[in-house]
């Protein structure tokens, strides 16, 4: 590498690389391939750094370079078909629990658990801090879309971690076939 | 929303909770409008939502706390190396100088290969177009399923296996390589050599039927790897309807050892 924008990305690896693969890995939840997710996209980026007009964006940049590569990874995956999994509010523990106290383990399993889609928003939600407004425009999809996947996002992550044993079987199936 | 009941303004009461972020300016648009009457009216659904904007913090931290591997930092920036480099390489018609009793098998099964790479110019195709990074992390993600499965000792009779699944003539072939079939590789039947090279590199090579041209692949075995990351190389080349996927556990280096020996044309 050389010439300035390799100093510029060679920046951008310093700086984003753990938040990257931290998201691609809470995204496919596979080590290896969050590894090659993340390298694809600062290659992606080196090759589009011109398009990174603002420096105090980039974090968000790389980000959407990660999920338009997650997703068309995703893309040739088997058809799904349409399930209603539930909202549910009963299931948000009345104390909240502290952070060591969340099985890691099963929040992985939560969110692999969930259609691409769905993960996608849940994780704008919580790893962006993005609202429902903000992922629908980035997401370009309308806005009572992004809301009710969301909100069936969260009631099945919830259902996977505070449901007692048992009563997660067969989610798996139920969530991986939802839109 | 509007008090009104039914399982629709109940929907979209849950939604509008669930979207909602005390502290934006949520409850000023328009999708979250009637969110705030109906929590200024029910203390109960008040108190439910604190309650998941209590979690929602929790979850938010718990989901970004993801240890990252060692080294990761240093193999994107080789990556990034690596792609800049290999612009400009090009790989040479390769001059092979084998040697020895450990890679006996390469001049047999090369010289059959060519061969049987003729009959199979044209005849397959896969079913729909993919790219490099597809067939990569498909190959990546059947090594790592057929871990511990060597596969079978090659047959003593090459003659059908290398009729439709040659090895390349790129890659050295141990002595001890076994084979296995793999059933369904995007969506086509090929086979996987396994072998171990020096120093107990493993080393998986897939052939797969492929007329269709995948971008960005060569007709040949790259030099350097188009990817070195989670402790594997891994590199693919396209040629004369097949496509070969080489899977090396190990860095750069240990690719190299897999590869027929050649110098780069300046």
């Amino acid at each position: 590498m050389s010439g300035e924008a390799d100093v510029k990305i060679t920046e951008l690896v310093n700086e984003h690389h753990e938040s990257v693969y931290r998201y691609a890995y809470r995204l496919t939840g596979r080590p290896h391939e969050a590894e090659d997710l993340t390298q694809q996209v600062f290659l992606t980026a080196h090759e589009r750094l011109d398009q990174l007009r603002q420096p105090e964006a980039a974090r968000s940049w790389l980000f959407t370079i990660l999920k338009r590569g997650f997703l068309k990874s995703r893309r040739r995956s088997r058809p799904v078909a349409a399930a209603d999994f539930s909202l549910n509010l009963e299931n948000v523990p009345a104390e909240t629990p502290r952070g060591e106290e969340i099985d890691r383990e099963r929040l992985q399993q939560a969110l692999d658990a969930l259609a691409p889609k769905h993960r996608v928003v849940l994780l704008m939600f919580y790893f962006e801090q993005a609202s429902y407004r903000e992922i629908a425009e980035a997401l370009d999809v309308p806005i009572g879309t992004i809301m009710s996947r969301l909100a069936r996002a969260k009631a099945q992550l919830r259902q996977w971690l505070f449901a007692a044993e048992g009563e997660t079987e067969g989610l798996q199936e139920t969530t991986r076939t939802a839109t | 929303m509007s008090g009104s009941g039914g399982m629709n303004d109940d929907r979209r009461t849950i939604e509008a909770l669930e979207a909602y972020r005390s502290d934006r300016d949520d409850l000023s648009e328009p999708e979250l409008a009637d969110l705030g009457p109906c929590l200024a009216a029910s203390p109960s659904l008040a108190e439910t939502h604190r309650r998941v904007e209590r979690l929602d913090a929790v979850l938010s931290t718990v989901i970004q706390d993801v240890p990252t591997p060692q080294g990761l930092r240093e193999r994107i920036l080789d990556r990034l190396a690596e792609a800049s480099t290999s612009a400009v390489s090009i790989r040479p018609a390769h001059g092979p100088q084998r040697s020895s009793r450990r890679w006996v098998l390469t001049s047999v099964v090369s010289t059959a290969a060519a061969a049987a790479l003729v009959a199979v110019i044209g005849y397959w195709y896969f079913p729909t177009g993919y790219t490099a990074d597809e067939a990569l992390d498909r190959a990546v993600a059947w090594c790592q399923d057929s871990s511990g499965k060597p596969g079978e000792l090659l047959p003593a009779d090459l003659t059908a296996l290398l009729r439709e699944h040659p090895p390349s003539t790129d890659v050295i072939l141990p002595a001890n390589t076994r084979w296995q079939p793999v059933d369904n590789f995007l969506g086509r039947p090929g086979v996987a050599y396994t072998m171990t090279g020096w120093g107990g590199a493993r080393a998986t090579l897939l052939v797969v039927p492929c007329s269709r041209p995948i971008p960005d692949l060569g007709p040949t075995a790259p030099v350097s790897p188009y990817r070195t990351t989670g402790g594997l190389a891994v590199s693919a080349w396209q040629t004369d309807g097949l496509l070969y996927i080489l899977v090396v556990e190990g860095n750069s280096r240990t690719y190299r050892t897999f590869l027929l020996p050649s110098q780069p044309i300046a």
